[in-house]
């Protein structure tokens, strides 16, 4: 970090230091996604929060999908066939959905005649197994026009699946980490986990994830296909299938990611004091597509004890054509006087996002501008 | 955080404002969920609902309902940028300048948006700076497992159709797990993350009944009702039918849960918290006080 004074402020200006768990990109890429319109030129806008640092993850937290299902698509003559349905918790929730409607003729067990009790109108293809007949390899057989869609609830099931991403933005180019576990009764399952990235061009990649020593399982997707809807996510999809008890047991979910093409790249970031006792952060860019940016950050101060907690939220954002440019951020006297802290104050959870394209193109928890 | 605090007396709510009230002219805005609505007055929150909580103005008339089109994502010019405009023309035309905006479902969403972007659009701290706090009914703050259902291809009944009747953009930000990454990357107000520029409180619905000899399972709409029962089975053990209550109270302060204040504790269900049932438009109408 360089420190200096300048008109008589004092000025620091830091790169930062990236750590695990920050999105910061090499460069910055060039992007043909058409922004979308958001309004107005130059915009800053600060607010003063009383929450104590402890309340604040330095963080994301990793979204961690939970289930106790899963879901499947099956053709009309499968269903005609008889579709198996893994049971590991008696009395399941059952439903089909097809455009049309879909007719359940039947649900079997080792050829016996399950009880059903339907829920809502026939028509709705939604039904509770009899808790009567437990647990195992279930068939439904039934008759629908088109593909259908095949859910099976089992809540309260011991048999959970839980999958995550290790970091919810990659920027293209870049694999998306996966993992997952299956646990029965808070232990461990041994069994098969598929993961598939769905591109939202339908482009889809799919991995058998490796299990761990941990009994956990891991694996590495690359992020491929074009970048898709301004805004909207790609989806992980998660299937796992094991034995438990030797019966078949199976569990499906999704968790989302975003894949940003990083149209800008944060040089550092500077802190000043103002005349005044205001201070004015501000953000060099190196910007590789002409659009318009906005840099969020927490402006953090230190207590008696000398420790840091926060004091105020601000956002700035400005159309930036290509090139270096510098988006700034003014924090008042008031908001900082009001706060009881001093400094040496600090800019945490900076954030610099491309807001036409929705891109998060930089996202770093420390290590940036600190006024001494 | 400011206290709230709520008292029951003599069969009428009254809440108590926080001294932190703005003075000056108080206006209510009433934003809807999910939906292209055109006259949300007649079609989503009905005229005894707003006509109700408006009683409870200096000025009666100070009050608009928000026509937008919530199929789209939040952040698109249909959603928030019509939401945006809506209320500047309501803060510029009637001078207001405490305003309580009242949303309900995914309209918490929509708002949130502008109360964690206000750099987005240049009308937005001009709104912002107006508010002085949002009543989120309902708000799909964490998504709901029915929404990864409708877009992975579950088919909800007709009576559904208001929620989750096909595959917009709104269903799709409302999945769980998209929300997760919107909550973490585009939005403050939840757990972790820093507050929102202005206070948010939700009020939670935790149950659906849908008895047909129950007179309460007709406020809102029996069948729509009879739909939210149906779909609880997606839910957990605290649900209004649409939302999990985790999801309601996810970002913001959670103001209360229906049965700690409702008539005869009767449970909100997603299409009651919208409506004047069991006393919720007494609530709002009390909160409007300067």
């Amino acid at each position: 970090m360089r420190c200096f004074t300048f008109l008589a402020v004092l000025l620091c200006m830091s790169s930062g230091t990236a750590a695990a768990g920050d999105i910061v990109a090499s460069a910055a890429v060039a992007s043909d996604v058409t922004p979308s319109a958001p309004v107005g030129g130059p915009v800053q806008f600060t607010w003063p929060i009383d929450q104590a640092a402890d309340d604040l993850d330095e963080r994301p937290a990793v979204h961690v999908a939970q289930s106790t299902g899963y879901a499947q698509t099956v053709t009309a003559a499968e269903l005609r066939r008889g579709v198996a349905l893994p049971i590991a918790q008696a009395g399941a929730f059952v439903k089909l959905s097809a455009d049309g409607g879909v007719a359940v003729h039947a649900v079997h067990d080792a050829g016996r005649v399950v009880a059903l009790r339907r829920v809502g109108a026939a028509s709705d293809g939604a039904f509770i197994l009899d808790p009567a007949a437990g647990v195992g390899a279930f068939v439904v057989k039934g008759e629908a026009s088109g593909p259908v869609r095949v859910d099976v609830l089992e809540r309260g099931s011991e048999v959970v699946l839980l999958a995550s991403a290790d970091s919810d933005v990659v920027l293209r180019g870049d694999d998306v980490v996966v993992r997952a576990r299956l646990l029965s009764g808070g232990q461990a399952v041994t069994g098969r986990v598929v993961a598939r990235l769905l591109a939202p061009d339908g482009r889809v990649v799919t991995r058998t994830l490796t299990r761990g020593d941990d009994g956990g399982y891991h694996g590495r997707l690359p992020a491929l296909g074009a970048i898709g809807p301004t805004g909207r996510p790609w989806t992980v999809e998660f299937v796992a299938d094991a034995k438990v008890s030797g019966r078949a047991v199976r569990r499906t979910t999704t968790t989302a990611v975003a894949v940003s093409v990083p149209t800008a790249r944060l040089l550092g970031t500077g802190l000043a004091r103002l005349s005044g006792e205001g201070l004015q952060a501000e953000f060099r860019l190196e910007v590789a597509s002409a659009g318009r940016y906005a840099a969020t950050a927490l402006l953090y101060g230190r207590n008696r004890e000398g420790q840091l907690q926060p004091i105020a939220v601000g956002q700035t954002a400005d159309q930036l054509a290509p090139g270096g440019r510098t988006l700034a951020l003014r924090f008042d006297a008031a908001t900082i006087s009001a706060s009881g802290l001093r400094g040496p104050f600090e800019l945490r959870d900076v954030r610099v996002v491309d807001q036409g394209r929705m891109f998060v193109v930089h996202r770093q928890a420390r290590g940036l501008a600190a006024t001494r | 955080m400011v206290p709230r605090a709520t008292y029951i007396g003599l069969g009428l709510a009254l809440l108590l404002a926080p001294a932190s009230a703005q003075a000056g002219v108080t206006g209510v805005a009433f934003v809807h969920g999910t939906g292209k609505q055109t006259n949300a007055l007649a079609d989503y929150w009905t005229a005894a609902m707003v006509n109700s909580v408006r009683l409870g103005l200096p000025v009666t008339s100070n009050y608009v309902v928000i026509n937008c089109d919530f199929e789209k994502y939040m952040w698109n010019p249909a959603a928030a940028g019509c939401l945006a405009g809506q209320l500047t023309t309501f803060i510029k035309s009637r001078g207001i300048t405490d305003m309580l905006v009242i949303t309900h479902s995914n309209g918490g969403n929509v708002l949130r948006w502008m109360l964690s972007n206000p750099t987005y659009d240049s009308r937005y701290p001009g709104v912002i700076k107006a508010i002085r706090w949002v009543d989120a009914l309902a708000p799909s703050s964490l998504g709901t497992p029915l929404a990864n259902a409708v877009i992975s291809g579950t088919v909800f009944e007709q009576s559904l159709g208001w929620l989750v009747g096909y595959k917009s953009e709104a269903v799709t930000m409302q999945q769980t797990d998209h929300m997760a990454f919107y909550n973490a990357n585009w939005l403050f107000g939840t757990a972790g993350r820093p507050a929102l520029a202005r206070e948010l409180w939700a009020v939670v619905g935790s149950d659906v009944d849908s008895s047909p000899f129950d007179n309460d399972s007709w406020c809102g709409g029996y069948s729509l009702n009879v739909g939210l029962e149906t779909t609880q089975w997606w839910l957990e053990d605290c649900s209004d039918g649409f939302l999990n209550c985790s999801s309601q109270a996810g970002a913001g302060y959670e103001w209360f849960q229906d049965i700690d204040y409702t008539g005869e504790q009767e449970p909100l269900s997603h299409a009651q918290s919208r409506r004047d049932c069991f006393g919720l438009d007494l609530f709002l109408r009390g909160d409007l006080k300067p």
